[in-house]
């Protein structure tokens, strides 16, 4: 009797707290009024030809944390508009950390790549980790952990089935498809380690000056190497005070002033 | 005796040369020590012998010569000056095999009183013999301006003149005439906002003195940009009849920021005149005004941007047709003297028909003559929005001729672009006999912006890091494992006989015992009072033995717990329960509510009992 109860006062809590995961978890938390209305400004502002004030109001809306991928593509469309080539590039980028296949973002990325002054041409790659990093560029990080959450519900699933199946046909074609949807959520969330790292490592920066002179050392007195031109994306392989040494190919490194440069990663 | 007699003879040969070797070597030595004499130098200099109450005087006393190591002079008692500061210095030269010592030693005097003075004789004490300088008149003015310096000859014959010579002591630095000084000029006092200055500041040294570690301080040049002309190469100069070396420090083209008077600050050389650097100097250069005029309102142009001087303009374009989506590089030069650095972006005109992006700019100074000028870039990255035959310019900048003082605009021919859609690609469709376009793209521009929004997600937020993803991911695991215990524990009880019995007589037990207490609460017969208590006792027995229920009985349990070992008290509180119980159920006597209470208190003991016994 009491065993019972305590069974069903479980179950209850169980209930509850599942209600409660399923709402934490629920799609994604929504920004405040203040910044719907600056961002709807913003595209009353943009439908007007005020591009500048359309940026302004896009960048008030990210200063509410409304960190929407459609915040940073209408952003981008608005620097772009008003000639700022390397904020409009930073705010594609950025856009393209949380929707990396976008469409209309993919093709105003390339649209804005073209008028960049800089033409960089890296080495080829093939491989494996070529492809493995080419896939991870094309998921997000929210997708591959909702992907490999939803594959391990599954398979708690199989196995729950198969615990309480009694044919022994069923139950072996139930433990072999565990297996082989064990295997493929150990690669998803394998493939979310290596995208969390690589997102970690990633020093992804864009040109915003005009014109930026890559020196050969971390200081003004050094000699001018090669220059860079707003709008072109390099790496940042090391941080030196207020110069950082920037990356454009294997080749082609260098030290510029950081606030010639902003960081894609926030 | 002879013998004797020679041999004193030979003593007195050898004697007297002894004496003569004797006297030969003093000879040798108060003439070498008497050449050492000589070869002292004692003098006394200063630097001006005309100085005011509110100036100061060097006296140099220098010592020369052989054995002058640590000799010190003595400085005269010095009636009208007070002694400011010393220095002092050595130089060694070991010339032809003599060394000779070179020392100067170096007093600051301050004049207390005005008037004619006198600077006594110095003294200076050499192995016993004692050397004078000769007394120095000096005039002190009563105050207020400094005579023009003139400089002090040496009150010895003066040096040997040359590059390597030390400097002399007792000279004037800090003023145009003297040994050394530092003169500061500029081509023009009186400028416009932005338009060139050039600064000149050279050094003057006497040709026939040196110095070393000298170190040029440049001058405050605030108000100014300057940038760096071409420094002359070092010349001879005759000044007032004195050769000098004229070491340019500095030649600068300056350009005034603001209208108003400014002011380029003193400029000084520091300098030591001997290698120990005991003797540092400083001179200074007189700071300059220049007095700035505000640009003319007057016929100043609509889109002038600061630019000053004399400037032309070139445009070009790296492509003059192209098509609609394409864009075109226009490249204008600017090219003049004056301050590149401030030529502004030039105005394209009309860009009505253009979409105009970011546009690049670079620059390179250089001079001819004396003025700076050079060449800026700029690039503008240009994307015509429609075909036809477009003009672009003329490409104008503004700029203010400080020659002529106007107004003047550069200009660079228009360029005309040829823009085309491509050309039509027509074709007519067999069927329907219509004519058919391809459809061509006006212009590639980037897509729409989304659209306006009720609420914005916040797509930033990671989902792994949110309690309730990790909470959903653990709960289906809890789950599972609750489940597959419950499986277990389903399996058992349908293949273990012993522990479906065990586990299923407890159950049972605890289930007629609650009847029997149903029982004597509801008021029913004694009957089923007792029948629910023996079922129940002999299910927990039952299960407790192995045994099915109905082989459980007050005649035979007690034996099968004694031999498994139950203790005696609680194999007799069985046999009294479960005798009692069958009794009960047939015999009227038991049938009393408190005997019932008392019998399944006794029965719940005995269960409870049998429960934690290991039997």
């Amino acid at each position: 009797m009491r065993s019972a109860e305590c069974a069903n006062g479980l179950s209850r809590l169980l209930l509850l707290v599942s209600v409660a995961a399923v709402w934490s978890c629920r799609p994604a938390q929504a920004a405040s009024k203040e910044a719907v209305d600056a961002y709807n400004l913003g595209n009353r502002q943009y439908k007007n030809g005020k591009y500048e004030d359309a940026v302004g109001s896009y960048e008030k809306c990210l200063k509410q944390h409304a960190r929407s991928a459609a915040v940073y593509y209408n952003l981008g469309n608005a620097y772009f508009q008003a000639g700022d080539l390397g904020r409009a590039v930073l705010a594609y980028e950025r856009a393209k950390v949380l929707t990396p296949r976008d469409p209309d973002l993919l093709q105003n990325l390339h649209q804005a790549s073209l008028l960049t002054r800089d033409e960089i041409e890296l080495p080829p790659r093939s491989g494996l980790g070529a492809a493995l990093e080419l896939g991870l560029s094309r998921v997000s990080v929210n997708e591959l952990a909702l992907v490999a959450s939803l594959g391990y519900l599954l398979l708690v699933t199989l196995l729950f089935v198969r615990l309480f199946v009694e044919g022994a046909v069923v139950r072996r074609a139930l433990g072999t498809a565990a297996i082989v949807l064990g295997i493929a959520v150990c690669t998803g969330v394998g493939a979310l380690g290596l995208k969390l790292q690589h997102r970690h490592a990633d020093r992804s920066t864009v040109v915003l000056a005009d014109e930026a002179i890559v020196r050969s050392g971390p200081t003004q007195n050094f000699d001018p190497v090669f220059k860079l031109h707003a709008g072109t994306v390099v790496s940042v392989v090391e941080t030196r005070g207020v110069w950082e040494r920037v990356e454009a190919s294997p080749k082609l490194t260098g030290w510029l002033r950081r606030d010639a440069v902003e960081s894609v990663r926030q | 005796m002879h013998g004797q007699s020679r041999g004193f003879s030979r003593g007195g040969t050898c004697a007297r040369l002894g004496r003569r070797l004797a006297a030969l070597a003093l000879a040798l030595v108060a003439f070498s020590a008497a050449v050492a004499v000589a070869q002292v130098t004692f003098e006394a200099a200063v630097d001006r012998t005309q100085v005011t109450m509110n100036d100061q005087l060097t006296l140099t006393l220098s010592v020369s010569g052989a054995g002058v190591r640590g000799a010190e002079p003595q400085l005269p008692s010095l009636s009208g000056f007070s002694v400011a500061g010393r220095a002092s210095s050595q130089q060694i030269s070991f010339v032809n095999g003599r060394v000779s010592t070179n020392l100067q030693y170096s007093y600051t005097l301050v004049p207390t009183r005005a008037g004619k003075q006198a600077i006594p004789a110095a003294t200076l004490n050499v192995n016993g013999q004692v050397y004078r300088t000769k007394p120095i008149a000096v005039t002190v003015a009563g105050g207020g301006t400094t005579q023009p310096r003139q400089p002090a000859q040496p009150s010895q014959p003066s040096q040997p003149a040359g590059p390597a010579a030390p400097m002399p002591p007792g000279h004037s630095e800090d003023t145009e005439g003297g040994y050394v000084f530092v003169k500061a000029a500029v081509d023009k006092t009186q400028v416009y906002v932005n338009e060139q200055v050039t600064l000149d500041i050279a050094a003057h040294r006497d040709s026939r003195f040196a110095w070393s570690r000298a170190q040029f301080s440049q001058p405050e040049t605030t108000g100014f940009v300057g940038y760096d002309l071409p420094k002359p190469d070092p010349a001879a100069e005759t000044l007032n009849g004195v050769e000098y070396v004229r070491v340019p420090c500095m030649r600068q083209a300056l350009f005034p920021a603001a209208a108003g008077k400014l002011t380029i600050g003193a400029s000084t050389l520091q300098f030591t005149t001997d290698f120990f650097n005991a003797d540092a100097r400083q001179v200074s250069s007189k700071p300059l005004t220049i007095t700035v005029l505000p640009l003319p309102e007057a016929g100043k142009p609509a889109g002038f941007g600061g630019a000053v001087g004399q400037f032309h303009l070139e445009a070009s374009a790296d492509k003059t047709a192209l098509q609609t989506g394409q864009t075109v590089t226009l490249k204008v030069t600017v090219t003049g003297t004056g301050n590149i650095a401030t030529a502004t972006e030039p105005s394209l005109g009309d860009l009505a028909k253009f979409k105009q992006f970011n546009s690049n700019q670079s620059e390179q100074t250089s001079t001819q003559g004396l003025k700076l000028g050079g060449t800026k870039e700029f690039e503008f990255v240009l994307m015509p929005v429609e075909p036809g035959r477009l003009a672009l310019g003329p490409v104008t900048l503004a700029y203010f001729d400080p020659t002529t003082k106007t107004y003047c605009t550069a200009k660079a021919e228009p360029i005309a672009f040829e823009v085309t859609q491509g050309a039509a690609d027509q074709s007519v469709d067999s069927v329907t006999g219509f004519t058919k376009d391809e459809i061509r793209l006006l212009k590639k521009d980037i897509n729409y912006i989304r659209p306006d929004a009720k609420r914005l997600a916040d797509d930033g937020r990671v989902l792994y890091r949110r309690p309730g993803f990790l909470l959903l991911n653990l709960l289906p695991l809890l789950g599972l494992g609750g489940a597959s215990l419950y499986r277990r524990q389903q399996l058992r009880l349908a293949n273990d006989a012993e522990y479906q019995r065990k586990r299923r007589g407890r159950e049972t037990a605890a289930k007629s015992l609650g009847e029997a207490e149903q029982c004597l609460r509801r008021g029913r017969s004694a009957a089923e009072f007792y029948a629910a208590l023996s079922k129940g006792l002999r299910e927990l027995v039952g299960a407790r033995l192995n045994l099915p229920p109905s082989a459980v009985s007050a005649d035979t349990t007690p034996t099968e717990l004694r031999a498994r070992g139950a203790d005696a008290a609680l194999v007799a509180r069985v046999e009294a329960s479960l005798r009692q119980s069958e009794l009960g159920r047939f015999t009227p006597s038991g049938g009393e509510p408190t005997a019932m209470e008392q019998a399944l208190a006794a029965a719940r003991q005995c269960v409870s009992e049998l429960e934690r016994a290991e039997v």
